[in-house]
């Protein structure tokens, strides 16, 4: 009778776990990337959308830093890749080259890395079929741009369109 | 390094618990006769989709060319963040090496590996925006020591790059790769890593240069176009906003605000400019350029028989106060006025246009 009851209850955390499998396909476990800051929109119609910042990265030569950035939408109207292409500086064929990192200690404030033919290392300089441009409620994306820092940046605020800056995000 | 996000619900199934799960799944299935048969069923279909292969050898993938695949003991050097497609990190890049192949070219090799549980149209998602569909021309190999952007060598013949291809076999299936090569121009002798920039992902930064063990003289030795090589530059601005620099390489361009340089259509240095000129003439003497291109530049309101002798009587106003400034020998100066052509910033907006509003100083500056 007691292998009966625990036969019966182990049945449930199983299907419980089918049902979350069932239900998960067709978004991703963006919650598994790593998160080193976070902020809430700062848009009028994005509603509690937030953003995370995944990584502050720079390479070994150089100052070559990699930032990359989840979109999360939260019950606002769409999320557009072209809401974080460059408000001020013109990149050929724009791209999400709209994230600003400031150095505050140090007074400086980066913009994202143009080749010579003027095009941004970054996402979305060319949408493809399948590049997630919309992102709708519910919904998430992750894009990327990339700095060239001086030695001297040890920590910066990540400034993402539409969203509130992000302070004291070193410098891996 | 970023592994694969379904490695915790793997490492919590291993095959023991899996049949304990079974055999006490159709234990209980006595009650529920019409469930006896799908419960083990599902149970094996939910560690299928959970449990793809996390680290082994590419799984037989058609199409690859040989000596795409991964070496040694079948690990990647490095995988991907994430994706900017739909599906997500679900695409995951996996470097597996970065050989040098001869003098002149190096070959990265990867695999795209569908770790989800939905089929990926891979067909175009790393080629360039005017590339051949079904290559990985869109991928990049950053020589981030020398701040320059390599892209895929093209093959004479064909005009198509020294890749792998993929055409007529775009679909990567739930925990299947695809092994993809790409050969590159190599980057000079003493960088030892290079950064990879799929295009589709974050770049995967400082994959070690090693020397290729076999002799592939198909690669080496194919006939490809002139390389393409850009350079890379970046603008950092001072915090204030008054001035910019634009760091390329070994190439130094100073950007003044012209509001703060000069008054309102007027060509004659205000007093705030001297302490700026006043740096920027340090810095040229402290540098070991021979030549100063100065530049002047307006945004694009007003006309062009107003804006193109303004801009270049700036210039020449900046480059007679420089002259005085810089206590080093041995420097000419050019200058040149642009009028609003070969703006920097957006001219619809009022921040752009003020970007626009710029004199701007070139010289070299080694170790910048």
């Amino acid at each position: 009778m007691t292998k009966n009851i625990i036969s019966r209850s182990s049945t449930i955390p199983v299907l419980a776990a089918l049902a979350v499998v069932a239900i998960v396909p067709s978004s991703y476990a963006e919650n598994e990337l790593p998160v080193v800051g976070s902020a809430d929109t700062s848009h009028s119609d994005w509603g509690d959308s937030t953003v995370n910042v995944n990584q502050v990265e720079v390479s070994e030569d150089g100052g070559y830093a990699i930032v990359a950035w989840t979109v999360n939408n939260d019950g606002g109207s769409n999320i557009n890749l072209t809401d974080f292409w460059h408000a001020t500086y013109l990149y050929q064929d724009n791209g999400t080259a709209g994230v600003v990192l400031v150095d505050d200690d140090n007074g400086i404030r980066y913009n994202a890395v143009r080749d010579s033919a003027e095009r941004c290392l970054c996402s979305g300089v060319f949408t493809r079929a399948h590049t997630k441009a919309i992102v709708k409620s519910g919904q998430s994306a992750t894009y990327w741009a990339s700095y060239i820092l001086r030695e001297e940046a040890e920590e910066v605020t990540i400034e993402i369109p539409g969203f509130e800056p992000i302070t004291d995000v070193a410098v891996e | 390094m970023f592994g694969t996000p379904w490695a915790t619900l793997c490492d919590g199934l291993d095959w023991n618990t899996v049949g304990k799960v079974i055999t006490t799944v159709s234990a209980s299935a006595d009650h529920h006769s019409a469930w006896r048969p799908l419960l083990p069923i599902a149970a094996i279909s939910l560690l299928l989709t959970s449990c793809v292969s996390g680290g082994d050898d590419g799984s037989g993938d058609e199409g690859s060319s040989d000596n795409g695949g991964s070496q040694g003991n079948g690990e990647p050097i490095a995988t991907s963040l994430s994706t900017d497609t739909s599906w997500g990190p679900d695409l995951q890049f996996e470097i597996n090496s970065l050989e040098r192949l001869g003098e002149d070219t190096v070959r990265l090799n990867l695999a795209a590996s569908n770790i989800g549980d939905e089929r990926i149209q891979f067909l175009d998602l790393v080629t360039a925006p005017a590339g051949n569909s079904s290559t990985p021309d869109g991928i990049n190999l950053i020589d981030t020591k020398n701040g320059k952007r390599h892209f895929p060598l093209m093959k004479t013949d064909g005009e198509e790059c020294l890749c792998s291809t993929w055409r007529g076999e775009a679909t990567i299936q739930p925990g299947e790769k695809k092994d993809i090569w790409v050969a590159f121009p190599a980057p000079p002798e003493d960088v030892t890593a290079m950064t990879v920039a799929t295009s589709a992902s974050p770049d995967i930064l400082d994959i070690p240069l090693t020397e290729g063990e076999q002799e592939d003289t198909d690669i080496s030795d194919a006939p490809v176009e002139e390389p393409k090589i850009l350079s890379l530059s970046t603008i950092q601005e001072d915090i204030d906003g008054d001035s910019a620099r634009d760091e390329s390489g070994n190439e130094t361009s100073i950007m003044l605000s012209s509001d703060v340089l000069f008054d309102t259509n007027k060509s004659e240095l205000t007093s705030e400019a001297d302490d700026t000129l006043e740096q920027v003439a340090q810095e040229i003497g402290d540098s070991s350029a021979t030549t100063a291109e100065i530049d002047g530049y307006t945004d694009n309101t007003g006309n062009d028989s107003v804006n193109n002798p303004l801009s270049e009587e700036r210039a020449e106003s900046v480059k007679e106060k420089l002259e005085e400034l810089v206590t080093r020998d041995g420097i000419s100066y050019e200058t040149a006025g642009h009028g609003s052509s070969d703006p920097v910033g957006n001219n619809d907006t009022k921040e752009g246009r003020e970007k626009n509003r710029r004199v701007t100083i070139t010289f070299e500056n080694q170790g910048g």
